[in-house]
Protein backbone atom coordinates (compact mmCIF):
# COMPACT_ATOMS: atom_id res chain seq x y z
CA UNK A 1 0.00 0.00 0.00
CA UNK A 2 1.62 3.23 -1.15
CA UNK A 3 -0.10 5.34 1.49
CA UNK A 4 -1.20 7.95 -1.01
CA UNK A 5 -4.99 8.18 -1.17
CA UNK A 6 -6.36 7.36 -4.59
CA UNK A 7 -9.34 8.89 -6.27
CA UNK A 8 -12.04 6.75 -4.68
CA UNK A 9 -10.56 7.10 -1.23
CA UNK A 10 -10.53 10.88 -1.71
CA UNK A 11 -14.20 10.70 -2.62
CA UNK A 12 -14.93 9.13 0.74
CA UNK A 13 -12.66 11.45 2.68
CA UNK A 14 -14.19 14.55 1.17
CA UNK A 15 -17.64 13.19 1.83
CA UNK A 16 -16.74 12.87 5.49
CA UNK A 17 -15.64 16.50 5.68
CA UNK A 18 -18.61 17.85 3.79
CA UNK A 19 -21.28 15.96 5.70
CA UNK A 20 -22.29 13.63 2.92
CA UNK A 21 -24.64 11.13 4.49
CA UNK A 22 -23.93 8.52 1.82
CA UNK A 23 -20.26 8.41 2.71
CA UNK A 24 -21.06 8.40 6.40
CA UNK A 25 -23.44 5.52 5.88
CA UNK A 26 -20.69 3.56 4.17
CA UNK A 27 -18.14 4.11 6.95
CA UNK A 28 -20.80 3.52 9.59
CA UNK A 29 -21.84 0.16 8.18
CA UNK A 30 -18.25 -0.92 7.75
CA UNK A 31 -17.10 -0.20 11.28
CA UNK A 32 -20.13 -0.14 13.56
CA UNK A 33 -20.28 -3.80 14.57
CA UNK A 34 -16.54 -4.17 14.99
CA UNK A 35 -16.35 -1.04 17.14
CA UNK A 36 -19.28 -2.20 19.28
CA UNK A 37 -17.59 -5.52 19.83
CA UNK A 38 -14.36 -3.74 20.67
CA UNK A 39 -16.13 -1.48 23.18
CA UNK A 40 -17.98 -4.42 24.73
CA UNK A 41 -14.58 -5.88 25.58
CA UNK A 42 -14.06 -2.89 27.84
CA UNK A 43 -17.48 -1.95 29.18
CA UNK A 44 -18.99 -5.41 29.27
CA UNK A 45 -22.59 -4.46 28.37
CA UNK A 46 -23.35 -4.48 24.61
CA UNK A 47 -26.06 -1.86 25.11
CA UNK A 48 -23.57 0.56 26.65
CA UNK A 49 -21.13 -0.24 23.87
CA UNK A 50 -23.70 0.71 21.23
CA UNK A 51 -24.38 4.06 22.89
CA UNK A 52 -20.66 4.74 23.05
CA UNK A 53 -20.13 3.92 19.38
CA UNK A 54 -23.13 6.03 18.32
CA UNK A 55 -21.48 8.86 20.21
CA UNK A 56 -18.17 8.31 18.43
CA UNK A 57 -19.85 8.53 15.04
CA UNK A 58 -21.62 11.73 16.15
CA UNK A 59 -18.20 13.14 16.93
CA UNK A 60 -16.91 12.04 13.56
CA UNK A 61 -19.85 13.85 11.99
CA UNK A 62 -19.02 17.05 13.84
CA UNK A 63 -15.33 16.80 13.10
CA UNK A 64 -14.40 19.65 10.80
CA UNK A 65 -10.79 18.87 9.98
CA UNK A 66 -10.11 16.56 7.08
CA UNK A 67 -8.54 13.13 7.37
CA UNK A 68 -5.47 12.36 5.28
CA UNK A 69 -6.48 8.83 4.40
CA UNK A 70 -8.84 6.05 5.44
CA UNK A 71 -6.29 4.64 7.82
CA UNK A 72 -6.36 7.94 9.67
CA UNK A 73 -10.15 7.64 9.92
CA UNK A 74 -9.89 4.08 11.19
CA UNK A 75 -7.35 5.05 13.85
CA UNK A 76 -9.63 7.85 14.99
CA UNK A 77 -12.59 5.52 15.29
CA UNK A 78 -10.77 2.90 17.32
CA UNK A 79 -8.99 5.41 19.57
CA UNK A 80 -12.15 7.39 20.23
CA UNK A 81 -14.06 4.22 21.01
CA UNK A 82 -11.40 3.05 23.42
CA UNK A 83 -11.18 6.38 25.22
CA UNK A 84 -14.93 6.74 25.47
CA UNK A 85 -15.18 3.20 26.83
CA UNK A 86 -12.53 3.82 29.47
CA UNK A 87 -14.23 7.08 30.46
CA UNK A 88 -17.51 5.26 30.70
CA UNK A 89 -15.96 2.79 33.12
CA UNK A 90 -14.76 5.63 35.30
CA UNK A 91 -18.22 7.14 35.48
CA UNK A 92 -20.32 4.04 35.78
CA UNK A 93 -21.52 3.44 39.32
CA UNK A 94 -22.38 -0.19 38.86
CA UNK A 95 -19.04 -1.49 37.79
CA UNK A 96 -16.72 -0.30 40.51
CA UNK A 97 -15.24 -3.72 41.04
CA UNK A 98 -14.66 -4.41 37.38
CA UNK A 99 -13.32 -0.91 36.99
CA UNK A 100 -10.78 -1.38 39.75
CA UNK A 101 -9.50 -4.58 38.24
CA UNK A 102 -9.40 -3.11 34.75
CA UNK A 103 -7.67 0.11 35.64
CA UNK A 104 -5.03 -1.67 37.63
CA UNK A 105 -3.98 -3.40 34.44
CA UNK A 106 -4.02 -0.11 32.53
CA UNK A 107 -0.35 -0.01 31.61
CA UNK A 108 -0.34 -3.45 30.07
CA UNK A 109 -3.48 -2.64 28.17
CA UNK A 110 -2.12 0.55 26.64
CA UNK A 111 0.75 -1.36 25.14
CA UNK A 112 -1.53 -4.10 23.92
CA UNK A 113 -4.14 -1.71 22.54
CA UNK A 114 -2.59 -1.41 19.10
CA UNK A 115 -2.25 -5.14 18.75
CA UNK A 116 -5.88 -5.46 19.79
CA UNK A 117 -6.94 -3.07 17.05
CA UNK A 118 -5.06 -5.14 14.49
CA UNK A 119 -6.83 -8.28 15.70
CA UNK A 120 -10.19 -6.53 15.58
CA UNK A 121 -9.52 -5.41 12.03
CA UNK A 122 -8.81 -8.94 10.88
CA UNK A 123 -12.08 -10.17 12.36
CA UNK A 124 -13.94 -7.14 11.07
CA UNK A 125 -12.81 -7.66 7.50
CA UNK A 126 -13.85 -11.29 7.58
CA UNK A 127 -17.20 -10.36 9.09
CA UNK A 128 -17.85 -7.72 6.45
CA UNK A 129 -16.92 -10.03 3.61
CA UNK A 130 -19.21 -12.74 4.92
CA UNK A 131 -21.93 -10.11 5.13
CA UNK A 132 -21.29 -9.22 1.53
CA UNK A 133 -21.55 -12.72 0.07
CA UNK A 134 -24.27 -13.10 -2.56
CA UNK A 135 -27.80 -14.14 -1.67
CA UNK A 136 -28.22 -17.81 -0.87
CA UNK A 137 -24.51 -18.46 -0.55
CA UNK A 138 -24.20 -15.76 2.08
CA UNK A 139 -27.31 -16.89 3.90
CA UNK A 140 -26.03 -20.45 4.17
CA UNK A 141 -22.54 -19.38 5.23
CA UNK A 142 -24.02 -17.18 7.95
CA UNK A 143 -26.36 -19.89 9.16
CA UNK A 144 -23.42 -22.25 9.40
CA UNK A 145 -20.61 -20.05 10.63
CA UNK A 146 -22.43 -17.44 12.67
CA UNK A 147 -25.57 -19.17 13.84
CA UNK A 148 -23.77 -22.48 14.25
CA UNK A 149 -26.33 -24.65 12.49
CA UNK A 150 -25.44 -28.08 11.16
CA UNK A 151 -25.68 -28.72 7.43
CA UNK A 152 -28.76 -30.90 7.90
CA UNK A 153 -30.53 -28.19 9.88
CA UNK A 154 -29.78 -25.62 7.21
CA UNK A 155 -31.06 -27.92 4.49
CA UNK A 156 -34.24 -28.50 6.44
CA UNK A 157 -34.90 -24.84 7.22
CA UNK A 158 -34.34 -23.67 3.66
CA UNK A 159 -35.97 -26.70 2.04
CA UNK A 160 -32.98 -27.47 -0.10
CA UNK A 161 -30.79 -30.52 -0.50
CA UNK A 162 -27.84 -31.28 1.71
CA UNK A 163 -25.60 -31.24 -1.34
CA UNK A 164 -26.70 -27.71 -2.19
CA UNK A 165 -25.74 -26.59 1.30
CA UNK A 166 -22.28 -28.12 0.94
CA UNK A 167 -21.86 -26.63 -2.53
CA UNK A 168 -22.80 -23.16 -1.34
CA UNK A 169 -20.38 -23.39 1.55
CA UNK A 170 -17.61 -24.38 -0.85
CA UNK A 171 -18.57 -21.52 -3.11
CA UNK A 172 -18.50 -19.16 -0.15
CA UNK A 173 -14.99 -20.27 0.70
CA UNK A 174 -13.85 -19.69 -2.87
CA UNK A 175 -15.32 -16.17 -2.90
CA UNK A 176 -13.79 -15.32 0.45
CA UNK A 177 -10.40 -16.59 -0.66
CA UNK A 178 -10.65 -14.27 -3.68
CA UNK A 179 -11.77 -11.28 -1.70
CA UNK A 180 -9.66 -11.55 1.41
CA UNK A 181 -5.96 -10.87 1.34
CA UNK A 182 -4.00 -14.13 1.59
CA UNK A 183 -2.83 -13.39 5.12
CA UNK A 184 -6.35 -12.86 6.42
CA UNK A 185 -7.73 -15.84 4.55
CA UNK A 186 -5.08 -18.12 5.97
CA UNK A 187 -6.36 -17.28 9.44
CA UNK A 188 -9.93 -18.11 8.57
CA UNK A 189 -11.55 -21.44 8.08
CA UNK A 190 -15.21 -21.84 7.38
CA UNK A 191 -15.01 -25.53 8.00
CA UNK A 192 -13.20 -25.42 11.30
CA UNK A 193 -15.96 -27.10 13.25
CA UNK A 194 -18.30 -28.62 10.73
CA UNK A 195 -17.27 -30.92 7.91
CA UNK B 1 -5.10 -15.05 16.74
CA UNK B 2 -4.64 -18.25 14.80
CA UNK B 3 -7.28 -20.27 16.60
CA UNK B 4 -10.34 -20.68 14.36
CA UNK B 5 -12.63 -21.05 17.36
CA UNK B 6 -11.46 -17.73 18.74
CA UNK B 7 -12.05 -16.09 15.38
CA UNK B 8 -15.48 -17.56 15.15
CA UNK B 9 -16.38 -16.27 18.60
CA UNK B 10 -15.28 -12.75 17.75
CA UNK B 11 -17.07 -12.70 14.42
CA UNK B 12 -20.23 -14.06 16.02
CA UNK B 13 -19.99 -11.33 18.61
CA UNK B 14 -19.79 -8.71 15.88
CA UNK B 15 -22.75 -10.19 14.10
CA UNK B 16 -25.07 -9.61 17.05
CA UNK B 17 -25.04 -5.86 16.40
CA UNK B 18 -27.54 -4.53 13.93
CA UNK B 19 -25.70 -1.88 11.96
CA UNK B 20 -28.64 -1.05 9.69
CA UNK B 21 -30.92 -0.16 12.57
CA UNK B 22 -28.16 1.77 14.27
CA UNK B 23 -27.47 3.63 11.04
CA UNK B 24 -31.11 4.67 10.82
CA UNK B 25 -30.88 5.99 14.34
CA UNK B 26 -27.70 7.88 13.44
CA UNK B 27 -29.20 9.42 10.31
CA UNK B 28 -32.54 10.26 11.89
CA UNK B 29 -31.52 13.79 12.84
CA UNK B 30 -29.25 14.50 9.90
CA UNK B 31 -30.31 16.34 6.75
CA UNK B 32 -30.36 14.01 3.78
CA UNK B 33 -28.11 15.97 1.50
CA UNK B 34 -26.36 18.35 3.84
CA UNK B 35 -23.47 20.21 2.27
CA UNK B 36 -23.05 17.73 -0.53
CA UNK B 37 -20.24 18.96 -2.72
CA UNK B 38 -21.95 20.47 -5.70
CA UNK B 39 -21.58 18.25 -8.74
CA UNK B 40 -19.81 20.05 -11.51
CA UNK B 41 -22.07 18.59 -14.11
CA UNK B 42 -25.81 18.07 -14.23
CA UNK B 43 -26.96 14.57 -13.31
CA UNK B 44 -30.26 12.92 -12.65
CA UNK B 45 -30.43 11.92 -8.97
CA UNK B 46 -30.80 8.21 -9.75
CA UNK B 47 -27.79 8.20 -11.98
CA UNK B 48 -25.71 9.91 -9.29
CA UNK B 49 -26.83 7.28 -6.80
CA UNK B 50 -25.80 4.51 -9.19
CA UNK B 51 -22.34 6.02 -9.67
CA UNK B 52 -21.96 6.33 -5.89
CA UNK B 53 -23.01 2.72 -5.35
CA UNK B 54 -20.46 1.52 -7.88
CA UNK B 55 -17.72 3.70 -6.41
CA UNK B 56 -18.51 2.44 -2.91
CA UNK B 57 -18.48 -1.14 -4.12
CA UNK B 58 -15.12 -0.63 -5.78
CA UNK B 59 -13.67 1.11 -2.75
CA UNK B 60 -14.85 -1.54 -0.31
CA UNK B 61 -13.13 -4.15 -2.45
CA UNK B 62 -9.86 -2.34 -2.85
CA UNK B 63 -9.43 -0.72 0.53
CA UNK B 64 -10.76 -3.19 2.98
CA UNK B 65 -9.60 -6.48 1.64
CA UNK B 66 -7.03 -7.36 -0.96
CA UNK B 67 -4.07 -5.00 -0.78
CA UNK B 68 -3.05 -3.81 -4.23
CA UNK B 69 0.64 -4.32 -3.47
CA UNK B 70 0.21 -8.04 -3.02
CA UNK B 71 -1.35 -8.82 -6.34
CA UNK B 72 0.30 -8.35 -9.68
CA UNK B 73 -0.06 -4.59 -9.56
CA UNK B 74 -3.69 -4.13 -10.47
CA UNK B 75 -3.96 -0.77 -8.75
CA UNK B 76 -5.81 0.19 -11.89
CA UNK B 77 -9.05 1.84 -10.95
CA UNK B 78 -11.47 1.48 -13.79
CA UNK B 79 -13.80 3.89 -15.50
CA UNK B 80 -16.35 3.78 -12.66
CA UNK B 81 -14.25 6.38 -10.87
CA UNK B 82 -14.37 8.90 -13.68
CA UNK B 83 -17.55 10.93 -13.35
CA UNK B 84 -19.69 10.48 -16.45
CA UNK B 85 -19.77 13.41 -18.82
CA UNK B 86 -16.46 14.85 -17.63
CA UNK B 87 -13.56 15.10 -20.05
CA UNK B 88 -10.57 15.25 -17.77
CA UNK B 89 -6.93 14.73 -18.48
CA UNK B 90 -5.95 11.41 -16.98
CA UNK B 91 -2.65 10.75 -15.25
CA UNK B 92 -1.53 7.14 -15.11
CA UNK B 93 1.04 6.54 -12.38
CA UNK B 94 3.89 4.06 -12.45
CA UNK B 95 1.87 1.42 -10.61
CA UNK B 96 -1.05 1.69 -13.01
CA UNK B 97 -3.28 3.81 -10.79
CA UNK B 98 -5.27 6.31 -12.80
CA UNK B 99 -6.18 9.75 -11.56
CA UNK B 100 -8.55 12.24 -13.16
CA UNK B 101 -6.53 15.43 -12.88
CA UNK B 102 -9.39 17.90 -13.20
CA UNK B 103 -11.26 16.60 -10.22
CA UNK B 104 -8.55 16.98 -7.62
CA UNK B 105 -7.78 19.88 -5.35
CA UNK B 106 -4.45 21.68 -5.58
CA UNK B 107 -1.55 20.18 -3.74
CA UNK B 108 0.36 16.95 -3.58
CA UNK B 109 -1.48 14.14 -5.32
CA UNK B 110 1.14 11.40 -5.34
CA UNK B 111 4.70 10.47 -4.52
CA UNK B 112 6.74 8.11 -6.66
CA UNK B 113 10.33 7.15 -5.94
CA UNK B 114 10.74 10.27 -3.86
CA UNK B 115 9.47 12.56 -6.58
CA UNK B 116 6.43 14.52 -5.52
CA UNK B 117 3.59 15.06 -7.94
CA UNK B 118 1.77 18.32 -7.31
CA UNK B 119 -1.30 19.78 -8.88
CA UNK B 120 -1.33 23.55 -9.20
CA UNK B 121 -4.36 25.10 -10.90
CA UNK B 122 -4.68 22.42 -13.52
CA UNK B 123 -0.99 22.19 -14.12
CA UNK B 124 0.91 19.12 -13.11
CA UNK B 125 4.26 19.79 -11.48
CA UNK B 126 6.90 17.23 -10.62
CA UNK B 127 9.30 18.03 -7.83
CA UNK B 128 12.31 15.78 -7.97
CA UNK B 129 14.41 17.49 -5.31
CA UNK B 130 14.07 14.49 -3.04
CA UNK B 131 14.05 11.83 -5.73
CA UNK B 132 15.48 8.51 -4.75
CA UNK B 133 14.41 6.04 -7.36
CA UNK B 134 14.79 5.15 -10.94
CA UNK B 135 12.89 6.29 -13.96
CA UNK B 136 9.40 4.87 -13.55
CA UNK B 137 6.99 5.98 -16.23
CA UNK B 138 3.92 8.18 -16.00
CA UNK B 139 1.43 8.90 -18.74
CA UNK B 140 -0.89 11.81 -19.27
CA UNK B 141 -3.77 11.25 -21.63
CA UNK B 142 -5.91 14.09 -22.92
CA UNK B 143 -9.35 13.57 -24.38
CA UNK B 144 -10.84 15.53 -27.26
CA UNK B 145 -11.00 19.22 -26.65
CA UNK B 146 -8.72 19.21 -23.65
CA UNK B 147 -5.13 20.40 -23.56
CA UNK B 148 -2.82 19.95 -20.67
CA UNK B 149 0.24 21.67 -19.33
CA UNK B 150 2.83 19.75 -17.34
CA UNK B 151 6.12 20.73 -15.74
CA UNK B 152 8.42 17.70 -15.89
CA UNK B 153 10.89 16.71 -13.17
CA UNK B 154 13.78 18.55 -14.74
CA UNK B 155 11.80 21.76 -15.08
CA UNK B 156 10.94 21.38 -18.74
CA UNK B 157 7.44 22.53 -19.55
CA UNK B 158 5.35 20.61 -22.01
CA UNK B 159 1.98 21.44 -23.51
CA UNK B 160 0.06 18.44 -24.61
CA UNK B 161 -2.56 18.92 -27.32
CA UNK B 162 -6.03 17.43 -27.28
CA UNK B 163 -6.56 13.71 -27.86
CA UNK B 164 -2.93 12.88 -27.23
CA UNK B 165 -0.84 11.18 -24.65
CA UNK B 166 2.66 11.66 -23.38
CA UNK B 167 4.62 9.02 -21.54
CA UNK B 168 7.62 10.23 -19.62
CA UNK B 169 9.91 9.06 -16.84
CA UNK B 170 9.23 10.47 -13.41
CA UNK B 171 12.93 11.18 -13.07
CA UNK B 172 15.03 11.91 -16.13
CA UNK B 173 18.35 10.11 -16.19
CA UNK B 174 21.41 11.27 -18.00
CA UNK B 175 21.37 14.13 -20.47
CA UNK B 176 18.76 12.91 -22.89
CA UNK B 177 15.11 13.77 -22.35
CA UNK B 178 13.22 11.04 -24.08
CA UNK B 179 9.45 10.89 -23.99
CA UNK B 180 6.81 8.98 -25.90
CA UNK B 181 4.10 10.98 -27.64
CA UNK B 182 0.96 8.99 -28.43
CA UNK B 183 2.92 5.87 -29.12
CA UNK B 184 5.85 7.45 -30.90
CA UNK B 185 9.12 8.03 -29.14
CA UNK B 186 10.75 11.41 -29.48
CA UNK B 187 13.51 13.47 -28.01
CA UNK B 188 12.56 16.89 -26.90
CA UNK B 189 14.25 19.01 -29.45
CA UNK B 190 12.47 22.10 -30.78
CA UNK B 191 9.43 21.00 -32.77
CA UNK B 192 7.49 22.54 -35.58
CA UNK B 193 3.94 23.83 -35.19
CA UNK B 194 1.13 21.29 -35.39
CA UNK B 195 2.98 18.48 -33.66
CA UNK B 196 1.26 16.96 -30.64
CA UNK B 197 3.82 18.33 -28.22
CA UNK B 198 5.42 21.70 -27.80
CA UNK B 199 7.92 22.31 -25.10
CA UNK B 200 10.11 24.82 -23.36
CA UNK B 201 13.39 23.88 -21.76
CA UNK B 202 14.13 24.60 -18.13
CA UNK B 203 16.33 27.56 -17.37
Amino acid sequence: MTGEPSYTEQLILRGLTSGDTSQYSFIFKEYYSALCHYATGIVREPAHAEDIVQDVFERLWQQQSAFHDLRHVKDFLYKATRNASLNFLKGDQHSKERQAVFLSEQEERDAAAELEVIRMEVFRVIYREIDGLPEQCGKIVRMSYIDGLKNEEIAARLSISLQTVKNQKTRGMKLLRMRLSPVVFALFSLFSNHP
Amino acid sequence: MNDPDVQQRHIRAMAQFNESAALERFLSDKPATSNIRRMRFPLKWKWAAAVLVIALGVSSYFFLVRQPGQSAGTGHIALQDIPPGKNGAILTLADGTQVVLDSLANGKIATQSGTEVLLNNNELVYDATAATGDASLNTITTPNGRQYHVTLPDGTEAWLNAASSIEYPVAFKGGERRVKITGRSTSMSPTEAGSPLSWKPAR
